[in-house]
């Protein structure tokens, strides 16, 4: 009798557990049932084809060729049309605050950085991330950084881009091909470098906040003493070290190394791993398509666009995908995680040091 | 805090709406035409510049509240803008001097002598129009950059000291500006030149003056009007101009305003908003009383060049110097305009541009172009703004050179009117494209124009309102009134007047405008990438996408195709009115 009393109240502790674990407790942290989230995609997947169009603003600038390739596909897939509208970040925040400001929002998607997003967040143009099915998906530390910076509800990390070096083979012999980033700092490079710039938001940025928290402020020092040229026009500045103009980029964004693989240059990641950053998408707080947005930035978790970033070497935000990039990237994005930038909220702070430092 | 409500009293509302009756009784049908030209256009240019203004006074931009600041204008005391300044108008003012040293005497002998193959240099001449500032800078880094320049590498090969060319320096960025300078001087000097009545330079020759007389006591001051305006304007545009001195000048440490303006905004954690809009305007204040100057100079003077007792053109024969005139003109085009032009071909067919090795010529840049259907749209829309701005800027432009020319009332008006025809250009394009942003989103009432093609087109025409309106300025002024007021005292009405008596004298310098108007719509990217709606993108800005991929072969594979249609659109342009200017075309015409 005990026995089987004492089964009968496992099993309604069980009972009881396993409800509250399925109900109660994803009730709890604002997750519906699976059923219930089938059933909201499914009518989200049904508004979107409803609305039949989405404008989607391209901060990255094009550099990030796959955004307008996951915009065919998706048109392909859904036969909703995408217009991607491409600009630089800067001019995507204050079209976007505009918009939304004045109540004639354009558009229902934008693609952004940490650095970008956190003061659309401030201006308080951006609505949460919604549920999406695959954004369970996103790499656990991924998604842990940007809870750490705060972005989480607002950005969703789709994508993630590595900084290495880009050298002309021309110029720089095997043997003093850099394999550290220390290596920079040899009178060789002086006067040699072309540099993204770190005075602004962008590689330049990342790699001078990865580089500063690795190796201290002294290291930045004795690059900018190597007098490196400035510039934003990264893609620009690859041709220019194909071209001979240059003997090495620093850093050089994975993501352009298919515009100048046909030259004479080389990639490099250097021994103590490749800086980077997250990018991804954010939904402005009043847009037209908003399902259709919605179904959009799912569609970039899939497999298929997630493993084309592989193909444009940038590295997918889908845990385990880059293990599966072509066999000679493969290599490049399997490199050592270095480092990425500090808090956004602290980029003022960042900036203002980049600047004393590279005058 | 609560302010306190303005408070009018019924007896000051009499007497205004007294006052302003009184003023419109003495309106009549002829003052229609001034007000309605003289408000579109302060409304064009001023409603941006108002919102920048706006955005220059407070602490948030316009769609925010922020509070009353100067802050923005404290920046002027920084000794880096004071810097900044100095060295642009160092640069600007070179580039405007060098431009006219060459564009003067080109197009004077292109014009007005038998130089052989007039046609020819003319076209050539005026091509760097038609090529982007940032493949033409691209140009002169493969031919002229300190390290890899094809120019540099013979001291290299032959261990000379080096470098032999350094096109990043100061010296080179006013070279690079100069040549933009020159194409425009040239296309702009070339038809009232050729205008211009032979009996005049006659006259002095006969009284016994030398050629260098004729040309400075007769020439000379008969062109103020149209040197003066266009040199203005290409002084204004070195102050404004961004590509060039982004990829000239700052490898070469030289930074020039624009650039300067554009760091505030895009290179900074947050864009300067306020700063960039404060710097706007004060190099918009400063520009102002040089062209105040020039309109004060340019009133009350008559330039009259052909009048309505007939008139001959004559060409000067320069024997045998003819052909060193012809080694000049052809000189200088290879240097500035075929060079870039076959570098623009060579990056095209090359599948690296600047890379040699096995197979490095294709057509696969052409064809990528062709294929993607995201620039062809853009060609699309392209061409109906280009085509729409452009023909109704110079509709507007001749209206407002009419007005500014031939008008007699309304003096303030008009000043009003001159001055905000040069506004435009006194500002970098990447501010008046944040402006024209503000004011077409904040728009109040029913009124959609933010995310339209429209948007566009109208930024447009007030962008071209200062070039088109120097053009036609500077060619009316050549014309004698006589013309017109004859045919009116036939019986005409004035639009039949200028249409059929004005308009035809006028068509090379319309020709002029309407092209360098589409031209500068073609090429313009600061407007249209704040202002272009998905679906309404322009070639400008799919062009920069292009190079912000490194797509720069398939940008110089654009820029050839555009370079052949915009030379053809000019042939065609320049046939049409043949019949129509016939009588001012052969060499002894007209009387």
């Amino acid at each position: 009798m005990h026995g089987r009393g004492g089964f009968g109240l496992r099993l309604a502790g069980l009972v009881l557990i396993g409800t509250l674990v399925v109900y109660g407790i994803p009730g709890m942290l604002g997750w519906a049932a699976p059923a219930d989230r089938a059933g909201e995609w499914a009518r989200v997947v049904e508004a979107a084809k409803r609305e039949g169009r989405l404008v989607v603003y391209d901060a990255f600038g094009g550099a990030v060729p796959t955004v307008q390739y996951a915009a065919d596909r998706f048109e392909a897939t859904y036969g909703i049309k995408v217009e991607v509208a491409v600009m630089r970040a800067s001019e995507s925040i204050e079209r976007i605050r505009v918009e939304q400001r004045a109540g004639r929002p354009i558009a229902d998607l934008v693609t952004v950085g940490p650095s970008t997003v956190r003061p659309m967040m401030e201006e308080g143009v951006l609505r949460p991330v919604e549920f999406l099915p695959s954004a369970i998906r996103v790499s656990p530390q991924l998604r842990a950084k940007m809870e750490e910076w705060g972005l989480g509800q607002h950005m969703l990390t789709t994508l993630v881009q590595l900084y290495g070096i880009l050298i002309n083979t021309n110029l720089v012999r095997p043997e003093a091909e850099p394999r550290s980033w220390m290596d920079l700092l040899d009178s060789r490079w002086r006067g040699q470098m072309i540099m993204d710039d770190p005075r602004a938001p962008g590689g330049g940025y990342v790699f001078f906040a990865a580089a500063y928290k690795q190796l201290g402020r002294r290291y930045q020092e004795a690059l900018a003493e190597q007098r490196p040229f400035l510039t934003r026009a990264i893609a620009e500045a690859a041709t220019r070290v194909a071209r001979g103009e240059f003997a090495a980029m620093v850093p050089f964004a994975l993501g352009l190394y298919p515009r100048v693989r046909g030259g004479p240059v080389k990639l490099l990641i250097p021994r103590e791993g490749a800086p980077y950053v997250h990018l991804g998408l954010s939904f402005p707080a009043r847009s037209p398509h908003p399902n259709a947005a919605r179904l959009f930035a799912e569609f970039f978790l899939s497999r298929e666009i997630q493993l084309r970033l592989t193909q444009d070497f940038i590295l997918p935000a889908v845990a385990g995908l880059g293990a599966q990039a072509p066999q000679e990237i493969r290599p490049y994005l399997r490199a050592r995680l270095w480092d990425t930038i500090d808090d956004p909220r602290r980029d003022p702070e960042w900036l203002r040091r980049a600047a004393e430092i590279y005058r | 805090m609560e302010g306190t409500p303005l408070e009018v009293k019924p007896s000051a509302l009499r007497l205004a709406g007294a006052a302003l009756r009184k003023r419109a009784r003495g309106w009549g049908g002829r003052d229609v035409f001034p007000i309605a030209l003289g408000g579109a256009v302060l409304l064009l240019v001023l409603s941006p510049v108002g919102m920048l203004l706006y955005g220059s006074l407070s602490t948030s931009p316009p769609g925010d509240v922020g509070a009353l600041s100067g802050a923005g204008f404290a920046a002027l005391g920084d000794p880096e803008v004071r810097s900044v300044f100095l060295e642009t108008l160092v640069v600007a003012s070179g580039a405007t001097a060098l431009s006219l040293l060459i564009a003067a005497p080109l197009s004077w002998l292109i014009a007005r002598t038998d130089v052989p193959l007039a046609g020819l240099w003319e076209n050539l001449l005026t091509l760097p129009l038609f090529i982007p500032p940032i493949l033409l800078a691209v140009a002169w880094s493969i031919a002229a950059s300190p390290r890899a320049g094809l120019v540099n590498r013979l001291p290299q090969v032959l261990g000379l000291p080096g470098p032999l060319v350094n096109i990043y320096t100061r010296e080179g960025l006013i070279w690079f500006l100069a040549q933009y300078g020159v194409a425009f001087q040239v296309s702009v000097l070339t038809g009232p030149l050729r205008a211009l009545d032979a009996s005049l330079e006659e006259a002095g020759r006969v009284s016994g003056a030398g050629q260098g007389v004729v040309l400075r006591r007769i020439l000379l001051p008969l062109m103020f009007p149209v040197i003066s305006n266009s040199a203005l304007y290409a002084f204004a545009r070195g102050v404004e101009t961004f590509e060039g001195p982004l990829l000239i000048g700052l490898p070469g440490g030289i930074k020039t305003f624009a650039v300067y303006v554009y760091e505030r905004i895009h290179h900074r954690a947050r864009p300067e908003y306020q700063v960039a809009s404060a710097l706007g305007i004060a190099a918009l204040l400063l520009l102002l009383p040089l062209m105040a100057l020039q309109w004060r100079v340019v009133q009350g003077q008559t330039f009259h060049a052909i009048g309505g007792r007939g008139y001959r053109v004559t060409r000067l024969s320069l024997g045998p110097w003819r052909w060193v005139a012809a080694g000049l003109c052809g000189l200088y085009g290879a240097i500035s305009i075929l060079f870039p032009a076959l570098v623009l071909l060579f990056g095209s067919l090359s599948r690296m541009l600047g890379v040699f090795g096995e197979n490095w010529l294709t057509w696969e840049h052409y064809r990528n172009l062709l294929r993607d259907r995201y620039l062809v749209q853009a060609v699309q829309n392209t061409l109906l703004v280009g085509l729409t701005g452009a023909s109704a800027v110079v509709g507007l432009g001749m209206g407002v050179a009419y007005l500014l020319v031939r008008g007699r009332r309304w003096a303030r008006l008009r000043t009003a009117v001159n001055l905000a025809t040069w506004v435009p250009v006194g500002i970098p394009g990447v501010l008046l494209g944040l402006g024209f942003l503000w004011t077409f989103a904040f728009l109040p009432g029913p009124f959609q124009l933010y995310g339209t093609i429209w948007a566009l087109v109208i930024a447009d025409i007030t962008l071209c309102l200062p070039v088109t309106v120097r053009i036609l300025q500077g060619a009316l002024a050549q014309l004698n009134p006589d013309l017109e007021e004859s045919a009116r005292v036939c019986g005409v009405g004035l639009a039949r007047a200028v249409w059929e008596v004005v308009f035809p004298l006028l068509w090379p310098s319309v020709v002029a405008a309407w092209l360098l108007s589409f031209l500068i719509i073609l090429r313009e990217v600061s407007a249209s990438i704040m202002l272009a709606a998905p679906g309404n993108q322009v070639l400008a800005v799919a062009l920069v996408v292009l190079v912000n991929q490194g797509r720069i072969e398939e940008v110089c594979a654009a820029a050839v195709l555009t370079l052949i249609g915009v030379v053809g659109l000019r042939s065609a342009l320049t046939r049409i009115p043949s019949t129509r200017t016939e009588p001012r075309r052969p060499p002894e015409a007209g009387r």
